[in-house]
């Protein structure tokens, strides 16, 4: 193989649906620029598996946070656009709070980056 | 709320169009970065991966998986079985074997031992008896005796014990139609039916005072004979029938469902006189009341041994061993079925379990072959559950159709059963598939089907699908989990077999012993059958030995005829077992004197069975009633009571005949009450100068005639229906026909356990075959590179022969061990073999080791023709 994949680090377990949510905070987007969104926020270190994408969007949208309608992207190709609802919206704040508090409280227990 | 959730659905083509469209912009971009057309799109499909398992995992989250995945696996099912409809058939029909057989045989079991009594409250009801009188599980007790504990009981209302019965059951002759013909009696108190609460269909059962002598003109019908004799019109009731020669009104006509004592045609009074009380063996059933415990049942019976005891206080020889006992009515009923029921169970549990091993062989083999199917669907992310449900799906699809043949082969079985039963299995109620056999039946599928999927599933679950995709370009190393799984379900199935094999052998070499024995006389060409002299006209000693007379005067000069007697037809004994006093000798304690048969013949009885004369003289027409009386004894009577001295002068007496009988001949032993039974001494009397009258006098006739026995039945029957029409002959049988029907539960043993066993070896040589034949092709390349480097053809065959013989082994160890254990359970239905026998081990162990060695024949041959140049151009 003459291109091996960068090393990246894989999502955790419940992170990705907030990640989506945070992107779609910016304004409505397509599955491809959610993942391409992720991907470039986070400098290239998180690769989302599109396995994993659409069954979360699928999921978000049963919980009534996204909600999709078909529209035209900028290179003029039809794509379902995902936006946050109201609902949405609220659930990001809570779980942006709860996972910086989850960060912190790991991050104090590892302490300073030593060895 | 459902509408809420149809809105929430999107169509999978909704789905499909927006993955589309996901690639589409993303080979966009790759083409902004300078790719080509093709080369963007390639990218793009290969960065979104694996489009059918996203797809999926979108429709996971929105159907009723399990029914689209039951149905899908199901379809998939059908066409890979269709598609190895070789395959298919062995694996079906395996299974159909396998439940069949349990099917067939769950369905013996259940109406014999499981299915209740059709009596209402059958747990309140046992059988007493009396241990003096045929042993500690089918006894009877005295008459006289019952009428004692019925007494006492109904006296006492603290007794546990509700109501008890007597019944007895005999022959008639029914003379009312143009032919005669001899009927089943049961011969019942009022109380038989009182105890087992059974009501009739029409009219009524017998009052109390009708059980007694003088009011017992009365009878009631079976259904059956209702049915076949009068149609089942019910103004039958209340008309009279002629029954041996007397006149009986009917009173009642008991439902079909009432077989009791089993085979009754009809139902008579009990009605005993205060003397023949003291000489009747009846069977007495008693109802429990609904509080009684079976502790108390079982206390109170025993306790009252000590009341009849009581009763004979100025009897005591009468008193002697004499212990009352009560078991459940249905145990007793079924006693003499259950050790081969039991065996019947064990064997055919035995074999569903190889049934169960082959078919888990045969979805292993079809795994193996199956490996890159489904490496190839693990690797296109194949969910392992669904994989595993698909070959569980397989299985049971296997085994449902399987299963649904194995119920029409019970069906059949059943049915041959049924025809049998009178000679087979005697004593069996009339078997047949019901509910609890069908949902036994469906249970025993469902659980073998999952039994034998769940193998090949584990098996595929072992392996990763890059392993098995690299395995498939180097296949000698390939599969060991699969083909060591394989390996211990062939030497399992050879274990399995050798045991039903050495059981089988055991059951047919104690059948072929007896059927082998030398009974003593001679069989052939010997016509028996019964006359039973009922009536007025015979209650005299004088006429019925004038009746007998003149029978076998007629009978006698019938053209081929040689001989022709009268007295107990073998197998079988009807006379007399009792203590006797040999003149000049001590009296023995109480209880301790000889015993002896005695039996009643006529003079020609010896030359017409053909037995041997040892010592002094038969039977002479001088032996007259008025001439001294004399008995001929046989050789086991001779050597147990003059031991070193000639019995011939010797004079004996039994207690209830004061006069002393002088021994006159001995005669050579013989089987007289059966094949399976040790000879007994004997002492003869002739007919001549037996003085009492016998109270159900029957004339057993014996007929020599040059050849075909059989074809004289027509002209023996207008004989007697000469003398007296309303003397029917029945049961008419050579002899040779008897001595056949005596070891009929035998042969069934032994041809049951040994089909079981021919299946169960069978399939395990399939077994072998297969794991020998997967063994050489695994090993083709290596035969090859042996062969190039100058093995031997022969050397080749010995490396695959060597894994045969090492699985054949193994086999044959545990089978052999699991022989040892679980013989002993056989000991009931063997005669003449020890449960050890090392004859019928060794025989056994041969056999299947034969079979495995030709299970090799073919793989081996295949190993043999292997082409080097072939072979290793292949590797």
């Amino acid at each position: 193989m003459s291109t091996r994949e960068p090393d990246r680090l894989a999502l955790l377990q419940g992170t990705l649906d907030l990640l989506i949510l945070r992107t779609l905070a910016l304004g409505p987007q397509h599955g491809q620029g959610i993942a391409r969104a992720i991907q470039e926020s986070s400098d290239d270190e998180l690769l989302v598996e599109h396995g994993a994408l659409y069954p979360a969007l699928q999921r978000l949208e049963a919980q009534e946070w996204i909600a999709a309608e078909w529209g035209v992207s900028d290179n003029n190709r039809k794509a379902r656009f995902y936006k946050l609802t109201k609902t949405g919206r609220k659930r990001l704040l809570v779980e942006t709070s709860r996972w910086r508090r989850l960060a912190g409280a790991i991050g104090r227990v590892l302490g300073p980056e030593t060895a | 709320m459902r509408k809420q959730m149809r809105k929430q659905m999107r169509g999978s083509a909704d789905f499909s169009r927006e993955i589309e469209a996901h690639i589409r912009i993303e080979a966009d971009r790759y083409r902004a970065q300078g790719m080509s057309d093709e080369e963007a799109v390639a990218t793009a499909r290969r960065a979104f991966g694996n489009v059918t398992k996203s797809q999926e995992r979108f429709y996971d989250s929105r159907r009723w998986l399990w029914w689209d995945h039951l149905r899908q696996d199901l379809r998939l099912a059908v066409r890979l079985l269709a598609k190895t409809p070789g395959w298919t058939a062995v694996a079906v029909l395996t299974v159909a074997l396998g439940i069949g057989a349990t099917a067939a045989i769950f369905s013996i079991v259940n109406t014999v031992l499981l299915r209740p009594l059709p009596y209402p409250h059958p747990k309140q009801l046992y059988a007493v008896a009396d241990a003096k009188f045929g042993g500690p599980i089918s006894g009877v007790g005295l008459a006289a005796d019952y009428f004692v504990i019925r007494e006492n009981i109904r006296g006492r209302s603290s007794s546990p014990i509700e109501e008890i019965g007597a019944y007895d059951s005999g022959g008639v002759n029914w003379t009312g139609a143009d032919r005669a013909e001899r009927l089943v009696a049961g011969q019942v108190t009022a109380s038989f039916f009182t105890t087992l609460q059974a009501q009739p269909l029409y009219g009524r059962t017998f009052l109390p005072e009708e059980d007694k002598p003088g009011g017992d003109q009365v009878v009631v019908l079976s259904y059956l004979l209702w049915q076949r004799r009068f149609g089942g019109d019910a103004s039958i009731v209340g008309k009279s029938i002629r029954i041996d020669r007397g006149e009986a009104v009917v009173i009642g006509i008991m439902p079909a469902w009432f077989d009791f004592p089993q085979g009754a045609d009809l139902w008579r009074p009990l009605a005993l006189t205060e003397g023949q009380k003291m000489m009747r063996l009846v069977d007495m059933v008693a109802r429990a009341k609904a509080s009684a415990s079976d502790a108390e049942v079982q206390h109170d019976i025993e306790r009252l041994t000590q009341t009849v005891v009581n009763e004979y206080s100025r009897r005591q020889f009468l008193a002697q061993g004499v212990r009352f006992f009560a078991r459940p009515l249905q145990q007793t009923l079924t006693g003499d079925l259950r050790p081969a029921l039991l065996v019947f169970s064990g064997a055919v549990g035995l074999m569903l379990l190889i049934v169960c091993f082959t078919v888990a062989n045969l979805m292993l083999a079809r795994a193996t072959a199956r490996r890159t199917e489904i490496a190839v669907r693990v690797a296109l992310g194949s969910p392992r559950r669904r994989i595993v449900s698909q070959l569980l799906t397989e299985s049971l699809l296997v085994s449902l159709i399987g299963g649904a043949a194995g119920l029409g082969l019970a069906v059949l079985a059943v049915q041959a059963l049924n025809a049998t039963r009178k000679t087979a299995l005697a004593g069996l109620p009339e078997v047949s598939i019901d509910v609890s056999t069908a949902a036994f039946t469906l249970i025993v599928t469902v659980l073998t089907g999952i039994a034998f999927g769940i193998a090949p599933s584990l098996g595929s679950l072992g392996f990763g699908a890059r392993e098995a995709l690299q395995d498939e370009s180097r296949t000698a190393s390939s599969g060991a989990g699969l083909r060591r799984m394989r390996q211990i379900l062939v030497v399992a199935q050879l274990g399995l077999s050798l045991t039903l094999l050495i059981g089988a052998g055991l059951l047919a070499k104690s059948f072929y012993g007896l059927r082998t024995r030398n009974p003593g006389y001679e069989a052939k060409n010997v016509l028996t059958a019964r006359v039973s002299l009922a009536g007025a006209a015979y209650t005299s000693r004088q006429r019925q030995h004038e009746f007998n007379e003149t029978l076998l005067d007629r009978v006698s000069r019938l053209p081929g005829v040689e001989a022709a007697g009268i007295g107990p037809i073998p197998p079988g004994i009807s006379g007399n077992f009792g203590i006797f006093a040999i003149e000049g000798r001590p009296d023995p304690p109480l209880g301790q004197g000889p015993t002896s048969w005695k039996l009643d013949v006529s003079l020609d009885y010896f030359r017409v069975l053909g037995v041997p004369l040892k010592e002094g003289r038969t039977f002479a027409r001088t032996d007259s009633q008025d001439a001294p009386l004399v008995i001929v004894v046989n050789e086991a009577f001779a050597r147990q009571y003059f031991r070193g001295e000639s019995a011939l002068g010797h004079r004996v007496t039994s207690y209830t005949n004061d006069d002393w009988a002088t021994i006159v001949g001995v005669v050579g032993d013989f089987h007289q009450a059966g094949l399976d039974q040790e000879v007994a001494p004997v002492a003869y009397r002739s007919f001549e100068q037996v003085a009492d009258v016998s109270m159900t006098p029957r004339s057993n006739l014996l007929i020599r005639v040059a050849n075909d026995p059989a074809g004289l039945i027509l002209t023996l029957e207008r004989v007697a229906a000469g003398m007296d029409r309303d003397q029917p002959v029945f049961d008419a049988k050579t002899l040779e026909q008897r001595l056949d029907d005596s070891l009929g539960s035998r042969r069934f043993s032994a041809a049951l356990t040994g089909a079981f066993a021919l299946i169960a070896m069978f399939l395990a040589s399939i077994g072998v075959y297969g794991v020998m034949s997967y063994l050489v092709t695994l090993r083709t390349s290596e035969i090859g590179i042996r062969l190039a480097l100058g093995a031997q053809r022969g050397q080749v065959v010995g490396l695959i022969l060597r894994e045969g013989v090492a699985l054949g082994l193994i086999g044959v160890a545990l089978g052999a061990g699991g022989a040892l254990g679980l013989s002993r359970y056989l000991t009931a239905l063997l005669y003449g073999v020890g449960t050890r026998d090392a004859e019928t081990f060794g025989a056994a162990a041969v056999v299947l080791f034969g079979a495995v060695l030709a299970a090799c024949y073919v793989p081996g041959r295949r190993a043999a023709r292997v082409d080097a140049a072939i072979a290793l151009r292949h590797i």
